[in-house]
């Protein structure tokens, strides 16, 4: 059933010749253009340009390199597989000990997107609060959208805060929460509601995930672990591909709500 | 200090291998042997390297993925079952692929299972044996052809009248023959209850697309246009899925003959030699 497949050596055992294949997917390329983008000198990735071009990965037209029929069936599959690769290897154990269906399983399967993230831990004296190396981009963002099923008591003062420096800031929350919330806080959910640039959603599906920052400076994810354990962290991106993956995850859930005006 | 997952998978052809089975389902430690035909020894260090990258976890007596093992498995699955499809045969690099939609194309690799099938020279002109076996005792059959094929017109009524559904497309000018040569077989067979005619433009890239519940058939042209009497065939779910959704897409941009007055218009406007506007379609 099998078949040797020595083209997987070809494509993922060089840097140089992985390397190339994914700049050549945007197109043709000169020696010079490859050489500029993949920061080589000339002799070394003319090895491999030949080695590609006899395995018939590439073609060559006129003074530009090109990926073949065969190359341009190949490639698009192995940019999905290597960007999902890195976000494991980066934090493997983390994501080991997530339970990953969590996320929508059309997110989950781009999960590639998310690009190189870094877990960030509370200071132990604010075991309730954001990391701080989040609070300021958060302060500089345009718009803040959360997506939550737990509770922080910090919430209703920080996104009363945001929105009053005129950051647009919209709320998803499980119906608990947001019931809590509004017992609890009534006067600070009214003085939020009352703002131009404010929405408040509430969910009445269950939210699998903990929590989910988006703004169009970063994202980041707080997951529950397979044990249905959760701890305050915050797994946080700030490549353009995850604020677009962000964007997805609460339009899935906004999509799933309802939008709450006055109470 | 884990290993990076590229070497997890790919280093090692029994990891891949078992990677690719779990995939499928959870097995025991007998059908990984019977089914990877290993010996426990051979294979319990590569289950170990596994289990150890969380991408398997061992559970009630049988092996199977992790969540983190599922994506990993996925991702590798879609590129390994297009360089599996790409070494066994060099028929996809030679011919045009430029009648398959960017969808299909992305899904290529669910036809990686396909056998080259080369007709015996002399039975060329006449139905092979392969054909006539696929075609009998069908519960459907969809075809797509460019070609013109009168010997299989009667195949396609008797099919359609022993109640299996059958799917025609042919191209203007494969239609426009049949109407010539055959006009009273093809007038009775497009009103039959069972079966659908379609025509659609010439100068598709696909020669001939068929389906039926023994699998598919597919046949290219060439990269400069040309037709050799060979195909590629199949009878795998996946590669008769796919065949499936690519016949619903020439479909979809097909002119259906539903009735004898649209079969009346076709000859008077096939006798003018030009089409109406309404009657055109574009590919892409």
């Amino acid at each position: 059933m099998s078949t040797e497949l020595q083209l997987i050596d070809t494509i993922f055992f060089s840097d140089k010749r992985k390397n190339l294949l994914l700049l050549l997917k945007d197109g043709p390329k000169t020696i010079e253009e490859i050489k500029k983008g993949l920061k080589v000198s000339s002799s070394p990735i003319m090895a491999q340009i030949r080695i590609l071009l006899k395995e018939g990965l590439l073609v060559q037209k006129g003074d530009r390199y090109c990926l073949s029929v065969k190359g341009k069936l190949i490639v698009p599959k192995m940019e999905p597989l290597l960007s999902t690769f890195q976000v494991f290897d980066e934090n493997h154990d983390y994501w080991a000990r997530q339970n990953l269906r969590t996320l929508p399983p059309h997110l989950l399967d781009r999960i590639g997107e998310l690009g190189s993230c870094k877990e960030l831990l509370p200071e132990r004296t604010h075991i309730f609060d954001y990391p701080p190396e989040i609070m300021d981009p958060l302060y500089r963002s345009r718009t803040v959208m959360e997506i939550s099923s737990i509770f922080l008591p910090g919430y209703p003062s920080l996104y009363l805060d945001l929105a009053k420096r005129g950051i647009e800031v919209s709320l998803i929350l499980e119906k608990p929460i947001c019931e809590k919330l509004i017992f609890d806080y009534r006067a600070e959910v009214e003085e939020f509601l009352d703002l131009k640039n404010t929405r408040l959603f509430v969910c009445d599906h269950k939210i699998e995930l903990a929590s989910s920052i988006v703004t169009d400076r970063f994202i980041s994810l707080s997951m529950i672990s397979k044990e249905g354990r959760y701890y305050n962290h915050e797994m946080v991106s700030f490549e353009k591909s995850a604020l677009v993956w962000g964007q997805e995850l609460f339009n899935y859930y906004k999509d799933l709500s309802e939008q709450i005006t006055q109470i | 200090m884990q290993h990076e997952l590229i070497d997890v998978v790919f280093r090692s052809q029994k990891r891949r291998d078992l990677l690719l089975l779990l995939g499928e389902e959870p097995r025991t430690m007998e059908e990984i042997k019977i089914l990877l035909d290993v010996s426990p020894t051979a294979i319990l260090p590569q289950i170990k390297r596994l289990t150890d990258s969380d991408l398997v976890i061992q559970k009630n007596g049988s092996y199977e993925l992790t969540d983190m093992g599922d994506q990993v498995f996925k991702k590798a699955q879609s590129l390994v079952n297009v360089l599996t499809l790409l070494e066994r045969d060099n028929y996809w690099i030679e011919h045009d692929l430029s009648g398959i939609p960017n969808y299909l194309l992305d899904r290529v690799g669910d036809l990686k299972d396909c056998k080259l099938v080369e007709p015996d020279p002399s039975q060329i002109f006449e139905p092979s044996a392969e054909l006539l076996s696929f075609f009998s005792s069908s519960r459907y059959l969809m075809v797509f052809s460019s070609f013109y094929r009168p010997e299989f017109l009667p195949l396609y009524t008797r099919l359609a009248r022993l109640d299996s559904d059958v799917t025609l497309i042919f191209t203007e000018s494969v239609l426009e023959k049949i109407m010539q040569n055959y006009e009273k077989k093809i007038r009775k067979l497009a009103t039959l209850q069972n079966a659908e005619l379609f025509v659609c433009n010439d100068g598709v890239k696909l020669a001939e697309l068929m389906v039926s519940d023994r699998g598919m058939i597919i046949s290219l042209f060439d990269s400069n246009g040309r037709f050799y009497y060979e195909y590629m065939s199949c009878s795998e779910p996946e590669a008769v899925n796919w065949a499936k959704e690519l016949f619903e897409f020439y479909k979809s941009r097909a002119w259906q003959i539903e009735s004898e007055q649209c079969i009346d218009n076709f000859i008077s406007t096939a006798e003018r030699e030009a089409f109406p506007e309404s009657m055109l379609f574009s590919l892409h």
